[in-house]
């Protein structure tokens, strides 16, 4: 299975050491898109299928919490496995976006066996 | 003497100046800084919930180059002096604040943080800055950094 990643953060450091993070693991890649903020992403996702999206939650112009309340509400969060990967939480904020649909939530400084995980389970592709 | 916050943000900062730009430090003196390496640069992070306040990260200049390099796996050369630099002394600053608040309120509790924000600092704002009693002084990789934790209570 050859995968096609969003990654949406307003951090241009954190979006390469994804990227990069993501080239070392034993993971297919077709395509990694970026977006800044969830705007962007979404304006992405209208024109691009991707197989998993990876997000930050303290964005400008449309945070990750905004992004993924409007994924859940278009039924996106049933078919796209959306992974939160931020230093923002606390446990009452996990369990709001579970309910809402994501599925996994990593908190900074992340490993790539740990990213490498999370694709493979929720988009079955093998390592 | 740190205070029970200053103690958090200690440990804190160091592990994860380890764990995501692989860089080692240790707490020293204000008589041991030099502050004359500049120019210098801050991020500051907002957080907000049981707990909040204002946090500080500040360095000159060229370690923040070096943190942007060792967060990307790259040499300091390969960074241009622009964007990644400052993004990467937010970055930084981002993930230990994220990890800062929550040992100061407690695990199960909310919390908010800002988007970071990034700042050139004048000498005299240093030579403040170094002064304040909010403020504790570190080497990281033989470079100075200062890091500032003023909570809502200490303005108050």
């Amino acid at each position: 299975m050859s995968l096609k990643i969003l990654i949406v953060d307003d951090s241009i450091t954190v979006r390469a050491v994804l990227r990069k993070a993501l080239s070392i693991t034993n993971l297919e890649i077709e395509e990694i898109h970026e977006a800044g903020n969830g705007r962007e992403a979404l304006a992405m996702l209208a024109e691009q299928e991707v197989d998993i999206l990876f997000t930050d939650l303290v964005m400008p112009e449309m945070n990750g919490e905004e992004l993924v309340a409007q994924l859940n509400s278009d039924g996106v969060t049933d078919r796209l496995p959306v992974i939160v990967i931020s230093s923002a939480g606390g446990a009452p904020r996990v369990e709001r976006l579970r309910e809402m649909g994501v599925r996994g939530f990593v908190h900074k400084p992340f490993t790539p066996e740990c990213i490498e995980e999370l694709v493979a389970e929720h988009t079955g592709a093998l390592v | 003497m740190m205070n029970f916050g200053q103690e958090i943000v200690s440990v804190i900062f160091l592990d994860i100046s380890e764990r995501l730009a692989f860089m080692f430090g240790d707490p020293v003196a204000r008589e041991q800084v030099d502050t004359e390496e500049g120019p210098w640069s801050q991020a500051g992070v907002d957080f907000s919930g049981e707990t909040c306040g204002r946090l500080t990260l500040s360095a000159p200049r060229d370690l923040c180059l070096e943190i942007a390099a060792n967060i990307l796996g790259t040499d300091p050369e390969e960074i241009e002096d622009g964007p990644l630099a400052e993004d990467a002394l937010r970055e930084l600053l981002n993930v230990v604040t994220g990890h800062v608040v929550p040992g100061l309120q407690g695990e199960d509790e909310a919390f908010e943080l800002s988007v970071p924000a990034y700042t050139e600092l004048e000498p005299e704002s240093v030579a403040e800055l170094m002064q304040h009693p909010a403020t504790i002084c570190y080497e990281l990789d033989d470079s100075p950094v200062l890091l500032n934790l003023l909570l809502e209570d200490d303005v108050a």
